[in-house]
């Protein structure tokens, strides 16, 4: 195993906001004064807070309705899943496969990624570290697409407001999903991917 | 001469030679640390494109909904005003936050960084507002709002007759301008320029 020259070993502090490398003792960045840090402050430890508070909007995220829609005096509810079949159902097979992905397939996948990062620092597994990183600039592109729906659920609801013919209503599913989304936004900018190179 | 760390693994890189114009990746972890950017006068000008895309997109229609005889235009004003109306304010506020001022504020922000570079004047009132630019990079999602929006189109296909107006060509033209802006623009550029400046 070789052995790198790390900001730890050579006693240096890098800003991560404009990536000036400071000597150790410096806890503000000379170049944009933000508060510089070798590590980001209790990183892990928040990152398992925000993820957990994720894992459990999720639940009711899939299981209440997303938006209610009333027309013609009867109210109609639906979740996630029965806004994918509705797609399916009518033969619009690419936009139900987008749905699915933004709000099912990449908000599962990315809070498994961090228990799985969480998991290489908690066990040291210091080998795996490489490959964390990969799914973590993974979970960096593909975080802000399961936003998705929550948007066609706003904008559809301002959009469709005919008094007694039609209207949409947010469900108690959205707000759980935002926060879901939220969440793990939080959890991901709070992680530290150094921490798994760290020995 | 060029001496940093990696973002994602802690490794200090010492580059004897650094060119501007290439782009450099961390040789443990193999994450790319250096992106060169655009110039600042094509960045600026796709700016200012964007705002004079959007300031009309404000008042204008973006689209006409006809149920059964009974027509409604929804200007994007109303349509992120309209929930303000009927209390849905968390999601109302996330969602026209994330899609819409977000990005607006981020575009405010690199025409506030660039423009004093371009007149040649250091910014030391400024450095406070870089450091929010990176901390709202994560929360702008205008290229997730652009695909909600087709995608509630086609679910209203569904349900009313609509029609598409100007309003909503000219908010597609703002969110890919947007989309240019921000990644054609390199922070790291601008505070080498600024370093130059100083000496």
């Amino acid at each position: 195993m070789m052995n790198w020259k790390t900001d730890i070993s050579e006693g240096k502090v890098l800003c991560l906001i404009c990536e000036e490398l400071h000597d150790l003792e410096e806890v503000q960045c000379r170049r944009c004064s933000a508060s510089i840090s070798q590590r980001k402050p209790s990183s892990i430890s928040q990152t398992w807070a925000y993820v957990l508070a994720a894992t459990l909007f999720l639940i009711p995220a899939n299981l209440m309705p997303m938006m209610v829609v009333t027309s013609m005096g009867t109210d109609e509810g639906s979740t996630i899943m029965e806004g994918v079949i509705y797609f399916l159902a009518h033969k619009e097979y690419g936009l139900g496969l987008i749905i699915f992905v933004a709000s099912v397939a990449v908000p599962i996948f990315k809070l498994s990624v961090i228990y799985f990062l969480l998991l290489i620092i908690a066990f040291k597994q210091k080998e795996k570290a490489k490959l964390g990183l990969k799914l973590f600039h993974i979970i960096h592109c593909i975080g802000k697409w399961s936003m998705l729906d929550i948007f066609v659920v706003a904008l559809m609801v301002s959009m469709v407001q005919f008094q007694g013919l039609a209207t949409i209503q947010t469900g108690a599913a959205a707000i759980s999903f935002c926060g879901a989304v939220i969440f793990t936004i939080i959890a991901s900018e709070k992680f530290d991917p150094r921490l798994m190179f760290d020995k | 001469m060029k001496k940093t760390a990696c973002k994602d693994c802690g490794l200090v890189i010492e580059i004897e030679s650094f060119d501007a114009t290439h782009q450099y990746s961390c040789p443990r972890c193999k994450s790319v640390f250096y992106r060169p950017g655009e110039s600042f006068d094509l960045v600026l000008m796709m700016a200012i494109s964007a705002f004079l895309f959007f300031i009309p997109t404000l008042f204008l229609p973006i689209l006409t909904l006809t149920i059964m005889g009974q027509s409604h235009s929804v200007t994007l004003l109303e349509a992120v005003l309209f929930f303000f109306h009927d209390g849905y304010y968390v999601i109302a506020i996330i969602a026209s936050s994330v899609g819409v001022f977000i990005p607006l504020v981020l575009l405010f922000m690199i025409m506030m960084l660039i423009i004093p570079a371009k007149i040649g004047k250091p910014i030391r009132k400024l450095k406070g507002l870089f450091r929010y630019y990176e901390h709202l990079l994560p929360w702008s999602m205008a290229e997730v709002y652009l695909v909600s929006i087709f995608v509630a189109i086609v679910k209203l296909a569904g349900m009313a007759t609509l029609k598409l107006d100007v309003g909503l060509v000219l908010f597609v033209f703002f969110l890919l301008s947007y989309y240019v802006t921000v990644t054609w623009f390199n922070a790291e550029d601008l505070w080498n320029h600024y370093d130059e400046l100083e000496d």
